[in-house]
């Protein structure tokens, strides 16, 4: 095992369908990365694609029912963090989502959360049913 | 209408709105800060908004829906929305929406006020 493939830090919790308990959850990962020595800049885009997909899973998987749970998964290692969340809802289809830096679009005010994802993260993939996704960004 | 989200003052006929948050991010404050900025709109008729991003470290796409929604009220009512103050982190999520080309985005407010 190389260096950079040893892990620093795992944590996997079930949330309630709370905006207030992701934002905890992904506080928690801000402070193990700049802890880990991450640059402020790389901190700033794996915490904006992560608040938007818990708020994807949140609001739009699970439409904010506190029955329904939220899992995630942090992997921390010297090289990746790796984020796993996935919801109770039925998922979407990536095709299904229109381009909002379309010319036409660009005052619609939504839509921008997963164009944003995909935009700051070194890889981001859904499960087929599109209600799970795991964001890895690497460490520079 | 008044918050603690926001400073609201005026400079001539330019509203100055300072955001007071580091993050703009948990759902209900971005409602709040919606339903101020709409009503400065709205009810009291202010029609030159200047926004200033000086105290703002991260904001969501659910900030920006705010945005969009405010600009076209305002645009509804013949008036300008001029943003300000904006971190490096902060303009890239414009840039990579694409939301530079639909805001008039200054270095800062001296410079956002000789817009209007």
């Amino acid at each position: 095992m190389t260096k950079e493939s040893y892990c620093l830090w795992r944590h996997k919790e079930s949330i309630a369908s709370d905006l207030a308990e992701g934002s905890r959850l992904l506080n928690l990962m801000v402070e193990k990365l700049e802890a880990a020595g991450w640059a402020s800049a790389q901190v700033f885009k794996i915490h904006l694609a992560a608040e938007e997909a818990m708020v994807n899973a949140i609001v739009h998987g699970n439409k904010s029912d506190m029955q329904k749970e939220v899992r995630t998964c942090f992997t921390l290692t010297g090289q990746t963090i790796r984020v796993e969340i996935s919801d109770e809802g039925d998922g979407f289809c990536m095709e299904d989502i229109p381009d909002p830096t379309d010319e036409s679009r660009l005052d619609e005010p939504n839509g921008r959360g997963v164009h944003l994802i995909k935009n700051y993260v070194t890889r981001a993939r859904y499960n087929a049913l599109g209600n799970q996704v795991v964001l890895e960004m690497d460490f520079k | 209408m008044s918050s603690n989200r926001l400073e609201i003052t005026e400079n001539g006929e330019v509203t100055v709105v300072r955001f007071l948050d580091r993050k703009i991010l948990d759902a209900g404050n971005i409602q709040e800060i919606g339903e101020v900025l709409f009503a400065l709109v709205e009810n009291e008729n202010r029609t030159q908004i200047l926004l200033n991003f000086a105290q703002v470290e991260f904001l969501s796409s659910a900030a920006l829906n705010k945005l969009i929604i405010l600009d076209k009220k305002l645009k509804d009512h013949n008036g300008n929305l001029v943003l300000t103050n904006l971190r490096p982190e902060i303009y890239e999520v414009f840039v990579i929406t694409r939301l530079n080309k639909v805001f008039k985005i200054l270095d800062d407010e001296l410079a956002g006020l000789n817009v209007f």
